[in-house]
């Protein structure tokens, strides 16, 4: 009798590991690469423009990227330059990183250019410690 | 002799099990139910300086932006040929919504949780951004919200 119940205590082996490997398969399988997130905030253009002598003296302290098909475009007054590369946009923002804190940059995206455009002039901001960004669409 | 030899056969059992509970316990803790039903098939624009998000907010919206004939468009690109016109949708948790329904859902997160939410946006890469700003103009600014995250892929190598 007590080794009959000794039997039925045993854990079943064979089973608990057809089960295991079950649960190993399945979770090799469905494992996924995870994929590396930056995530880049911005500031959404606000409805009531600011009065003209508040613009004017804020000015200064703005600079604009202008984000075209064809390339890019930047102007921190006095100095407005056409048709820069990526490059070259990156250089100009590493050459005022000291302004980074201060400058509000807005950046300008014309409608039919792509994200990845985009997401490169925030990418150089956030690498040269640009905080204040605001996007807005350009007309065309 | 023989005995000797059997028994040295024998697969150890009890080691193989604890390892492959280790691997169990390693898989189930690194699966993370589903985080936010996030859309796989976009191909996010790339960021290669920007520092990846080590650890993802828990509170978000996470609005994906998709073009649906991406293959299409980059075949064309590639060849030098006329761009096709981007077919985007829009989806939330994968289910495809229209901006008035996006701008309801915004207004509807906001009541319960707040200003303070982060808007996501998981774009394609190869989406016009006149997309993005349609999105913005007639949902998220609609709805009150002043700031998005654009969410980016930081490559690996």
């Amino acid at each position: 009798m007590k080794k009959r119940n000794d039997e039925s205590l045993a854990v079943p082996m064979s089973q608990m590991i057809d089960v295991v490997f079950l649960l190993l398969i399945y979770f090799v399988v469905t494992m996924k690469d995870e994929i590396s997130e930056a995530h880049l905030a911005i500031n959404l253009p606000s409805a009531g423009a600011p009065p003209a002598a508040a613009a004017a003296a804020e000015e200064l302290k703005v600079i604009k990227i202008f984000v075209e098909r064809t390339g890019y475009s930047y102007q921190l007054p006095p100095r407005p330059r056409r048709g820069v590369s990526a490059k070259d946009l990156e250089t100009f923002l590493e050459t005022n990183k000291d302004k980074a804190a201060k400058s509000d940059l807005i950046i300008s995206v014309s409608p039919l250019t792509s994200m990845q455009q985009l997401v490169t002039v925030l990418d150089f901001a956030a690498k040269n410690g640009y905080t204040k960004l605001n996007v807005l669409r350009a007309n065309e | 002799m023989r005995r000797s030899s059997d028994s040295n056969l024998e697969t150890p059992i009890t080691q193989m099990i604890d390892i492959v509970f280790l691997l169990i316990i390693f898989f189930v803790v690194t699966a993370s139910v589903d985080k936010d039903l996030v859309d796989d098939t976009i191909q996010m624009a790339l960021a290669r300086n920007t520092k990846p998000e080590e650890v993802l907010k828990a509170n978000t919206l996470t609005i994906n932006v998709r073009l649906e004939n991406r293959d299409e468009w980059r075949a064309a690109k590639a060849a030098g040929k006329a761009l096709p016109r981007q077919q985007v949708s829009y989806n939330i948790a994968l289910q495809t919504k229209q901006l008035p329904a996006i701008r309801q859902e915004l207004i509807d997160t906001k009541k319960k949780m707040g200003n303070a939410m982060p808007i996501l946006i998981r774009s394609d890469g190869d989406v016009n951004y006149r997309f993005i700003d349609d999105l913005i103009q007639r949902a998220v600014a609609l709805a009150g919200y002043s700031k998005i995250t654009i969410v980016a892929e930081v490559p690996t190598d």
